[in-house]
């Protein structure tokens, strides 16, 4: 391996949770997911001649993303992305500015997650493990769809705070 | 407008309407502030998975909830939790102003939809009534607004309504037995199909939605057709009116397709009769499409073990 594909693969490694989630934004399924990111990882290897290390990497990055995810929805021609590109413009803006100690934090997340009570351990595994929509794990916990979607918004705000407040404590 | 936040959440549960969608997409341009906060929300959302399919992969136990399928399973395509975020306003302008009429001939587009092969995906729409105002609360009757319909072809279904107290009443079809999980007291099961079928949007009008082939058939017979050019791109609306010698069944109804894959995207129920109360108008909207578990439409699944069980027959 060369020292320009070294330095392509680190820095691919250091984005690719902010350029994960960027491309979670826009096709929402982990699997579709999946499938762009390793598009994404060879495009950014084939095409890194192009990038200007005088700039950051993270901006570039989401450029070419953001390619991948068009060519993902050209081949889907029957799957339809929410966001206009205005709104794809300034989705690629806030991404390209989350900085790697942003990403970083998520490092915290796993500690978060076992702090978690048994009950909002298993939505979680119903909706990530599973990939289950509120409106399908309703039934099985007997719940409705919305609230299932309402438990889901709280568990993620108490991992949020969880997180920040493990930083806040390793930070102070 | 939605609360911001609802909206985000909502998006990253698949779970807005079109207008919703629409309300995210013109919100995340009003301020750079709420890309960020959008972007942060779908970074933990995008990390929580990793890390709970990480968890999965590594723990060798099975989860607890056999009836559904493996996620390494294949894939089934969801296209409709994807709408274009102008759709909605779209589809409102279209039906406020009537449409553009299409040289396309209705009935040889509805016997195309009739003649598309069954999915072997099952299909989950949610409900919402169109009607004005709230529907009057009865603490006995759940409300179809918002209820979520899980549909396998070619007859069996579950209906999720919510009482006003937030308890799941929930009745459905094997395609055998029909059944009633109410919240408390016994589970009853019938095998009369129809048994339970009442709560569903145009059942006792004709058009249950759940053969969705039947009910294009009767479209086809009772009703006046005419095909309109919709403003989403690669969708056609396909307006119904019910001839006048026709005596059951919602006075207009709208079908909003995909004219490639052919599929359904949104069905609308205008002027049901009220003689068995309900809304007046209905919109019954495709959100996803998925295998979903083999026993997912049996009654077992969606009730305690220990509950009691009538058969009426």
């Amino acid at each position: 391996m060369d020292a320009r594909t070294r330095e392509a693969a680190r820095l691919w490694t250091t984005a690719m949770p902010t350029v994960s989630a960027f491309v979670t934004s826009l096709v929402r399924d982990f699997q579709a997911r999946d499938d762009v990111l390793q598009d994404i990882a060879v495009a950014v290897i084939e095409s890194f001649d192009s990038y200007d290390s005088s700039r950051p990497f993270i901006g570039w990055v989401i450029g070419v993303a953001r390619n991948q995810v068009r060519h993902y929805y050209r081949r889907k021609a029957h799957e339809r992305m929410i966001f206009d590109s205005e709104a794809v413009d300034v989705l690629s803006a806030a991404f390209a500015e989350t900085s790697t100690e942003q990403s970083q934090l998520f490092g915290r997340l796993g500690k978060c997650i076992e702090e978690l009570d048994e009950y909002s351990r298993r939505l979680c595994q119903l909706r990530y493990e599973r990939d289950l929509k509120p409106a399908a794990i309703g039934p099985i916990v007997g719940m409705g769809a919305n609230a299932v979607a309402k438990a889901l918004q709280r568990i993620r705000d108490r991992l949020k705070h969880c997180i920040e407040r493990n930083a806040a404590i390793q930070g102070g | 407008m939605n609360d911001p936040k609802d909206l985000i959440q909502g998006y990253i549960d698949g779970e807005l309407t079109p207008i919703q969608e629409a309300e995210l997409n013109a919100w995340i341009k009003q301020d750079p502030a709420n890309p960020r906060s959008l972007a942060a929300a779908v970074m933990l959302h995008d990390q929580l998975a990793n890390k709970m399919r990480a968890s999965r992969d590594l723990v060798s136990a099975p989860v607890r909830f056999p009836s559904f399928p493996s996620h390494s399973g294949k894939r089934i395509v969801r296209a409709l939790t994807l709408f274009v975020s102008l759709a909605t306003a779209a589809i409102l302008l279209v039906v406020v102003l009537g449409g553009w009429p299409n040289s396309v001939n209705a009935a040889t587009e509805l016997d195309r939809l009739i003649e598309t092969p069954a999915q072997a995906v099952d299909r989950t729409y949610r409900i919402l009534s169109l009607d004005e105002g709230s529907e009057p609360l009865d603490d006995n009757r759940p409300s179809i607004n918002g209820a979520t319909l899980h549909v396998r072809h070619p007859n069996s279904y579950v209906l999720l309504r919510l009482l006003p107290d937030g308890k799941p009443f929930i009745n459905g079809s094997d395609g055998t037995r029909s059944w009633s999980v109410r919240p408390t007291g016994a589970v009853r099961v019938s095998l009369d199909p129809l048994r339970f079928r009442g709560p569903l949007p145009g059942h006792q009008h004709g058009l249950p939605f759940v053969d969705l082939r039947s009910d294009l058939v009767q479209l086809r017979d009772s009703y006046e057709l005419r095909v309109m050019d919709s403003p989403i791109r690669g969708w056609r609306l396909l307006q119904a009116e019910r001839k006048p010698h026709a005596s059951r069944g919602p006075k207009q109804v709208e079908v909003w397709y995909d004219v490639g894959a052919l599929v359904i995207h949104r069905m609308v129920f205008r002027k049901l009769p009220q003689a068995r109360g309900g809304p007046e108008s209905v919109a019954v909207e495709l959100i996803d499409q998925r295998r979903l578990g083999p026993d997912f439409f049996n009654h077992a699944m969606h009730h305690a073990p220990d509950r009691r069980v009538i058969q009426e027959d």
